[in-house]
């Protein structure tokens, strides 16, 4: 076995496409996080774009509506897996090792072979696309309707393998963020020390673990009803298809959290810098997320009043997904303190993370009026439902991702960027957002459905759908702009400095963009808002505070790179890949997802054989 | 799926020639590995908490047979379950061996412990094969859908420990550097010594709990201990 | 030799990982520092502890009376809680670890069996017997193998139970008791035609064309045709003539579904089953 690493020579480059592909750099696969997420932020933007197009007028006939199945299956699953979750991987991949003041994450092959299997497992799934056999049953995928009889071809099977996959990726960059936030904080950084963001990462990560096995579960059912025959929904063997839907949404209500937590951390990194003020009310800032974390396992069943659960379990959950509501209000309250009697720097981040305080606000109203099941009873499967869950999602999540990406933007890429086409981006996405969404409550209430291709004349739902559609342009045209304003700055933008905002955390203490070896000297933490401290101290006595100077790297023990995460990770894309096999002979499935499993197993033992890093140097001494 | 992520465990780890101080400063005083395989642990008790509940929820609701009672042979998986329990104390010495530096007796208790593993998977082997030949085939019906399912994940962990303790067991042989360190073995051994606690689990409520379910309305007598219970408050 | 930097406690390194460190009674009730491990003895003892509670378990089951039987629940479900935690507590060392560890595997087992009682509780206490509800509306489920289905009648056929294990599903709304007819048995049993038709007080099935009235119908579907032709033809031969075209009735209705599940039928039933069928058909007025 130890042959087999001697075979290929580590690779040792550090510029050039091997060195992306081999990379252990947390920062770097941070940044391969954020391109494909905002890749697949297109791809399923670009669906979007068809559905508003074929519905902006009644009886349109752009798409079949087949396909419009295929469209909403895939833009809801694109844009929860592919691109609000691997959005949060980049932020936490970035971020977290620079706010603890640690030099990687505690296990970085792991890492880059959570990215190549995210990776391949998005694009297992878009696979799909290229034979036609595109998954078409929701993002939720219902059982029966997943049943062989009712989902014929392969569709339904390219998602649950693919999502799978995704699975896999996500599990292991959940145990390894968990640990790296637990075990490798500087010195000095107790846990309520940490910033709001690391917490929140903290608490998704222990979210993405507990809730992920359940997802796998029910996805390895599904997988065995449609591929070898099992009956775990098959009505006629005596199966319940609600079992799929409690095995759903027991993952997919924490799942509502992963998605929506890491964007309240950003948040909360950004109102203080901007507000000049620490946050207020920390502990309860922190509390009320790991509160949110603890009652989201107690909430599933309001996804699923109108399956006849009877009026014990409709009235218990009624209650426990009212309560939820507390901590979630509690923390706007705390970002509305922070802001108080702060002084405010309307920059664009700070323009993003308000507009996410508000447009989250508008969604958790309208999820407290279906929380109500009596009330839902009224909204379940219309728009009301859809326009919820953007303005939970866009309003909240994707604003602030983009509240991120501009407060970061200066950190990760060194150059500031266009302050005005910021801000013409976040008022045309705000706008459009609001064009978009907020119509649809009155289509919902008025009573469209969900999911219907099209719909005939006078019900009054043109005009609303309308405006959805134009609204979905301007939102384009806002991501337009951002894209330009990004590739712009990169080239023209003027050098951000370390410090641009004089903002409390660590990150912001070390050149930008950060040094391969993060922090010349780990720092020691005095408290929270550790920057701060370190600056006021150093104003005290008359100083300023200098980026670190560079080092030479060689004296740092860093990880190398290594190609065993990507075999290992496509030895596992091709083992899902492999059941996918469709040609006449039907075991030729086994053999075929066999070789990846050999693939997998060489690329562990591989990967077990090779030390993290070469031997090339003695630990730079520090103390 | 969720599994594949254990085999990762060993990887991550500086070579034992380091010296200790240099090996790892962590937070807690736990090293990363350990701390990962106990959350992974954590982790995989939702998985198979998830796999049982499936299992419980559709007990007694198979529409045709062949049923437990009709199948299940408990005095055979007794003697399978002794053999999984004894293969955790051999794993347990195998620690406490490879914790004293005794590389030899750490041969021993690994091999030791992956015969009786191996006497586990073979019983499963042997179980499963005699219910095919019975026609409990996979598709049969809701308990062999979910009893397959179930136990085959579970004998899935026990055959990937196995492997993972056969390569324990080369390296010691070969005994580059000091390897396998004391902690290498007990990160396998958390694993080993978790399935065998899953085992115990599916053990009582499979087998002996489950196990004489006959006919489509079997298990029915919890459900009606549950309605009689809310009955009180209602 | 101790591999273990982390544990920087009071205990001093000669006893780390030694063999009698801690005597029995301290290794298993007594306060012992982090990172003590036991020996032969005191794991030997435990193995020999953990084997005589499965002995017992098994004892438990031998008479045949208690096989099944609730009594044995509560019993069975100590034992194994006692052996669970003895694994992990002694073999798994946590007793001996950091706290934190604990919480972890805690948080995650205690999680699994909220999970896992919740969904029982869900299914088994606020709803009925969901196979209550589903025997009598359960649909012939065509697997992917349609040309293996011959192997696993249950499967195409889910009716049947084994002898006196549940009684026959009751067509709802009268004509309980015995069919009328060798054909109407057929209809609604071993020829699973009720899954998928329509009978007013027979059948209730939703998947193809409603049947009632049938036996005047047929005799107009196509001229020239016989009533009895018309409805053997649509049952040997489904995709002979696609009834309601005109009146927008059959667009409803899934033709490929149709022709496999038909074809999966047909191999069961013998020339006498078809007359049988056709005959009672034909009654429907």
């Amino acid at each position: 076995m130890v042959t087999i690493t001697g075979v290929i020579p580590r690779p040792n480059t550090y510029t050039g496409l091997w060195s992306w592909l081999t990379t252990v750099d947390h920062k770097r696969i941070g940044a391969l996080y954020g391109f494909s997420a905002f890749f697949f932020f297109i791809v399923g933007g670009i669906e979007a774009g068809i559905m508003r197009v074929q519905l902006a007028t009644s009886d349109a006939s752009l798409v079949s509506a087949d396909w419009f199945n295929a469209m909403f299956t895939m833009h809801g699953t694109t844009m929860i897996f592919m691109v609000i979750m691997p959005f949060g991987a980049t932020f936490f991949n970035f971020l977290v090792p620079l706010m603890i003041g640690a030099r990687d994450v505690a296990f970085p092959r792991l890492n880059a072979f959570s990215y190549w299997t995210f990776l391949f497992g998005a694009l297992l799934m878009h696979g799909g696309f290229l034979i036609g056999q595109v998954p078409d049953a929701g993002w939720f995928s219902y059982a029966n309707l997943t049943a062989a009889p009712f989902s014929e071809g392969k569709g339904l099977d390219f998602w649950a393998l693919s999502l799978q996959v995704l699975g896999v990726a996500s599990l292991a960059a959940g145990f390894n963020f968990v640990v790296t936030i637990i075990n490798m904080r500087a010195p000095g950084m107790s846990l309520m020390r940490m910033p709001v963001f690391v917490w929140m990462t903290l608490v998704t990560s222990i979210l993405l673990v507990l809730a992920f096995p359940i997802i796998t579960v029910a996805l390895i059912e599904l997988t065995a009803d449609r591929q070898f025959g099992a009956n775990f929904f098959n009505t006629a063997a005596g199966g319940d298809p609600i079992l799929w839907q409690h095995l759903f949404w027991l993952f997919g209500h924490p799942e509502v959290y992963i998605l929506i937590l890491p964007a309240m951390g950003v948040v909360s990194e950004i109102i203080p810098t901007y507000s000049r003020k620490p946050l207020f009310g920390y502990p309860v800032v922190v509390f009320s997320g790991i509160v949110i974390a603890i009652m989201s396992w107690a909430v599933w069943s309001h996804h699923m009043f109108t399956v006849g659960l009877g009026p014990i379990a409709n009235s218990v959950f009624t209650i426990t997904t009212m309560l939820i509501a507390v901590p979630t209000g509690v923390k706007i309250f705390n970002w509305i303190g922070t802001m108080w009697q702060g002084s405010i720097d309307l920059r664009t981040p700070m323009l993003m993370a308000i507009g996410f305080v508000a447009l989250f606000i508008v969604g958790g109203l309208s999820g407290v009026s279906h929380a109500v099941s009596p009330s839902d009873f009224q909204q379940q499967d219309t728009y009301y439902i859809v326009a919820h869950i953007h303005y939970v999602l866009f309003g909240g999540a994707i604003f602030g991702i983009f509240a991120g990406i501009y407060y970061w933007y200066p950190k990760i890429t060194g150059k500031m960027y266009h302050e005005t086409l910021g801000k013409v981006h976040f008022w045309l996405m705000f706008i459009g957002m609001n064009l978009t969404f907020f119509p649809m409550h009155y289509a919902g209430l008025n009573g469209m459905p969900r999911r219907i291709y099209t719909y005939a004349e006078g019900f009054g739902w043109e005009g609303m759908n309308l405006l959805a559609t134009i609204g979905y342009f301007v939102i384009v045209i806002s991501l337009l702009i951002f894209m330009h304003n990004f590739f712009r700055s990169l080239k023209k933008g003027e050098e951000a400095g370390h410090d641009p905002w004089d903002a409390p955390t660590l990150e912001w203490s070390i050149s930008s963009p950060p040094p391969v070896y993060n922090f010349a000297e780990v720092p020691v933490v005095k408290g929270q808002d550790a920057y701060w401290i370190t600056k006021r101290e150093a104003a005290a006595r008359g100083e300023t505070v200098p980026a670190e100077p560079h080092v030479d790297p060689s004296t740092i023990h860093l990880p190398s790179p290594s190609y065993w995460p990507l075999v290992t990770a496509f030895g596992v894309v091709w083992i899902a890949g492999g059941l996918l096999i469709d040609v006449g002979w039907d075991y030729i499935r086994f053999p075929v997802s066999f070789i990846g499993g050999l693939i997998t197993i060489i690329g562990v033992i591989g990967w077990s054989n090779e030390p993290p890093a070469e031997e090339h140097h003695e630990p730079a001494g520090h103390h | 799926m969720a599994h594949v992520d254990t085999t990762h465990a060993p990887a991550e780890h500086e070579p034992a020639a380091h010296p200790p101080a240099h090996e790892e400063e962590t937070t807690t005083g736990i090293s990363h590995r350990k701390l990962l395989m106990w959350v992974f642990l954590g982790s995989d008790c939702l998985f198979f908490g998830s796999l049982i509940a499936t299992y419980m929820v559709y007990r007694g609701q198979s529409i045709v047979g062949p049923y437990p009672a009709d199948i299940i042979d408990v005095p055979i998986t007794t003697i399978s379950t002794f053999v999984l329990l004894m293969s955790s104390f051999a794993m347990v010495m195998a620690v406490a061996a490879a914790r004293n530096g005794n590389q030899k007796r750490l041969i021993q208790w690994l091999i030791c412990t992956i015969i009786l593993g191996g006497g586990f998977i073979g019983f499963q082997v042997y179980e499963f094969n005699l219910f095919r030949v019975e026609g409990l085939r996979y598709e049969t019906n809701l308990f062999s859908s979910t009893f397959f399912t179930l136990t085959g994940f579970h004998g899935a962990h026990v055959t990937l420990g196995l492997f993972w303790l056969l390569c324990l067991t080369i390296i010691a042989w070969r005994n580059p550097a000091g390897r396998p360190s004391g902690e290498d073995v007990d990160i396998a051994g958390l694993y080993w010594h978790f399935v065998d606690i899953v085992w115990i689990v599916i053990f009582t409520l499979l087998y002996l709990i489950g196990g004489f379910d006959a006919g489509p309305d079997a298990g029915h007598a919890a459900t009606q201990g549950w309605q009689w219970i809310t009955g009180i408050f209602a | 030799m101790s591999t273990n930097p982390g544990h920087e406690s009071a205990l001093p390194h000669e006893e780390h990982g030694g063999h009698e460190d801690a005597g029995i009674g301290r290794f298993f009730f007594g306060r012992v520092p982090a990172g003590v491990h036991g020996g032969l003895k005191q794991y030997g003892i435990l193995a020999i502890f953990l084997a005589i509670i499965t002995l017992i378990e098994f004892l438990i089951i031998v008479p045949e009376g208690l096989q099944g039987s609730s009594i044995v629940i509560a019993p069975l479900v100590i034992l194994s809680v006692i052996k669970f935690f003895c694994v992990v507590a002694f073999f798994m060392h946590l007793k001996f670890e950091h706290e934190l560890l604990w919480q972890i595997f805690v948080a995650g087992l205690v999680l699994g069996l909220v999970v896992a009682l919740a969904l029982v509780l869900l299914f088994g206490v606020f709803r009925p017997t969901p196979r209550a509800f589903s025997e009598p509306r359960a649909m012939p489920f065509e697997h992917h193998g349609a040309e293996e289905e011959h192997h696993y009648e249950a499967l195409v056929v889910p009716t049947p139970c084994p002898v006196g294990a549940c009684p026959p599903p009751a067509p709802p709304g009268g004509s309980a008791g015995a069919a009328a007819s060798p054909g109407q048995a057929l209809f609604v049993g071993a020829g699973a035609c009720s899954s998928c038709h329509t009978i007013s007080g027979v059948a209730q099935g939703v998947l193809g064309p409603p049947l009632d009235g049938i036996g005047s119908a047929a005799a107009n579907r196509i001229p020239g045709q016989s009533a009895e032709d018309y409805i053997r033809e649509s049952i040997v031969e489904p995709d002979a003539y696609a009834a309601g075209t005109a009146d927008g009735l059959s667009q409803d209705y899934d033709g490929n579904l149709m022709l496999s599940t038909m074809a999966g039928i047909l191999p069961s039933l013998s020339d006498e089953d078809i007359d049988n069928l056709v005959d009672y058909l034909l009654t429907l007025q």
